[in-house]
């Protein structure tokens, strides 16, 4: 049938695009904050991925596609619930990297950065949020940020200077409180 | 003369390289002279550094992704026709409600034809205006709108009979049955229970249901009509259907060979892809035959959702149709040739045919 074959094409793109789950993934759990949601949030982007007519998934631009169906869904869900800290979350942390495994790439001094950017990701706004994680977690472009955010490309290019100052303003004052 | 205050507000274009070459050139210039720039251009480079290595680390614990989705298998030899039929049988279906148009001529043709003359509509159970999606469908059915999907993953509920549910759990590909109350944990995550009184599906919510999607679930608030699904499915039926969730497509539940009677009744399950634009809706078609005659004497659609029925339809034939004959014909060459035909006394026969609906 051609209707079957054109499901199929869909299919296949939407397979694909299963390679983008960590993408994915990580883009939810930056915004709302908590790993279930965001693996649900997950679920219902590809879902909707799936559903979507053949026309609209380009396999060439499935990408920035999902992070804006992952972005518009997490916006709704933070509006519903408020967020919690990744690092508050005991329940899945059997499924997070462990700590002390011999991973050359994260030293300590990279595991307390990464819990500082963490601390200070959870108190910034969520469209600062986005486009640090799209630009430094994704290495998006600045217009390929702009489709997923629905901003213009001027307002992604302040948007992320200004994060960027924040959250290095606020590493900064943790860190000189620690010591 | 551009005051540093400007060069500093490019300089996260500057690092990511998505300045034009003549606002990067004359940064670079100004980098040169400006030691207070050049301190906070390393200050983001590092920040930028400390934020990809969190992010990775988060996409890097990211759980697995769901199963890849699978188009439909092609169908091959002798089961092409009757598996077509199967499929045909949905295109009817959508036909009848309006948000489908046939365009298998020859096939779709003679089923509409005999729906005109010689097949009755006899009992809709549940009405669904589908437009395009399913979750639009499931929404105006159940009266909500379905939002999210929620743990527990990787589980199937396969048919639900009143006092019991077949699920499958996709994950490790084993079907099991769930009796009312039993409460079964999974990934030590979230446990199911199985409420028959309710006549839901328990997952941390009791006013909620959980249906099976995508290697996924999502949950849907309990509305009207919705322990009448459950109860709408007799525990036969159910058990037939769980009997093949492999890719199994046509099984007759008149029992094997030897014991047959004059009806024969199998199932067609039309798989995503057969039917078009329903590819994700998961059909299952009973199909009533009478060998004595040659003829299709009831056709059973079941439209349903992870085994929940949304929409039953029976078509009962009044008179033979000679296309549908051929069609018959076809499915005869299936079975061997010397299959017994063994005739029932009438009120058995009658017994038998209520027993599978």
């Amino acid at each position: 049938m051609g209707d079957s074959s054109k499901h199929s094409t869909n299919l296949e793109a939407v397979n694909g695009a299963l390679v983008h789950w960590p993408a994915a993934f990580g883009l939810a759990a930056v915004l709302v904050g908590d790993r279930s949601l965001a693996e649900d949030i997950c679920q219902e982007a590809y879902l909707k991925l799936s559903l979507m007519e053949r026309r609209v998934v380009d396999p060439q631009r499935v990408k920035p596609l999902l992070m804006r169906i992952v972005h518009n869904l997490a916006v709704s869900e933070s509006r519903r619930t408020a967020p919690v800290s990744l690092d508050q979350e005991a329940e899945y942390a059997g499924s997070r990297p462990d700590p002390r495994s011999p991973d050359p790439a994260a030293t300590a001094a990279d595991r307390e950065d990464i819990a500082r950017v963490r601390a200070v990701l959870d108190g910034l706004d969520p469209l600062w949020r986005l486009v640090l994680y799209l630009r430094d977690g994704l290495g998006l472009r600045y217009a390929e940020i702009a489709e997923v955010a629905d901003r213009s490309e001027d307002v992604v290019r302040v948007t992320l200077h200004r994060a960027r100052l924040q959250v290095r303003a606020a590493m900064k004052t943790s860190q000189d409180r620690e010591d | 003369m551009i005051s540093c205050e400007k060069y500093c507000s490019d300089l996260s274009a500057y690092l990511d390289n998505e300045l034009d070459a003549d606002a990067s050139g004359a940064l670079r210039i100004h980098l040169e002279v400006c030691p207070a720039c050049r301190e906070v251009l390393e200050d983001l480079e590092a920040t930028r550094g400390a934020l990809g290595r969190t992010f990775t680390e988060t996409m890097a614990s990211a759980p697995p992704p769901p199963p890849a989705m699978r188009p439909a298998a092609r169908k091959t030899g002798r089961l092409r026709w009757i598996a077509a039929l199967g499929a045909v049988a949905a295109v009817l279906v959508i036909a009848v409600f309006h948000f489908y148009e046939p365009k298998e001529a020859a096939a779709a043709d003679l089923l509409k034809q005999a729906a005109g003359r010689h097949l009755k509509l006899e009992d809709v159970e549940f009405f669904a205006t589908v437009e395009s999606e399913l979750f639009q469908t499931l929404g105006r059915l159940f009266d909500v709108k379905p939002k999210k999907h929620t743990k527990p993953t990787y589980l199937r509920i396969l048919a639900a009979a009143p006092d019991r549910l077949v699920i499958h759990d996709v994950e490790n590909l084993n079907t099991r049955e769930i009796k009312s109350g039993e409460v079964v944990g999974y990934r030590g995550q979230a446990a199911w229970k199985y409420d028959a009184k309710k006549g839901h599906v328990v997952v941390g919510k009791p006013d909620e249901i959980t249906f099976g999607f995508l290697g996924g679930s999502t949950r849907i608030k309990k509305g009207p009509g919705q322990a009448d699904l459950f109860k709408s499915l007799s525990w036969d039926f159910v058990r037939s259907m769980a009997e093949n969730e492999d890719d199994q497509r046509i099984t007759e539940i008149t029992g094997p060979f030897d014991r047959r009677i004059g009806r024969r009744v199998f199932r067609i399950e039309p798989k995503p892809g057969d039917t078009g634009k329903t590819q994700w809706v998961w059909g299952r078609a009973v199909l009533t035959i009478n060998p004595g005659e040659n003829l299709i004497e009831k056709m059973v659609f079941d439209l349903d959702f992870s085994g929940v029925s949304l929409l039953r339809i029976t078509l009962e034939l009044a008179e033979a149709n000679p296309g549908l004959a051929d069609a018959v014909f076809d499915y005869r060459t299936y079975a061997p040739p010397d299959t017994p035909v063994v005739e029932k006394d009438p009120d058995e026969k009658k017994a038998a045919g209520k027993r599978q609906i």
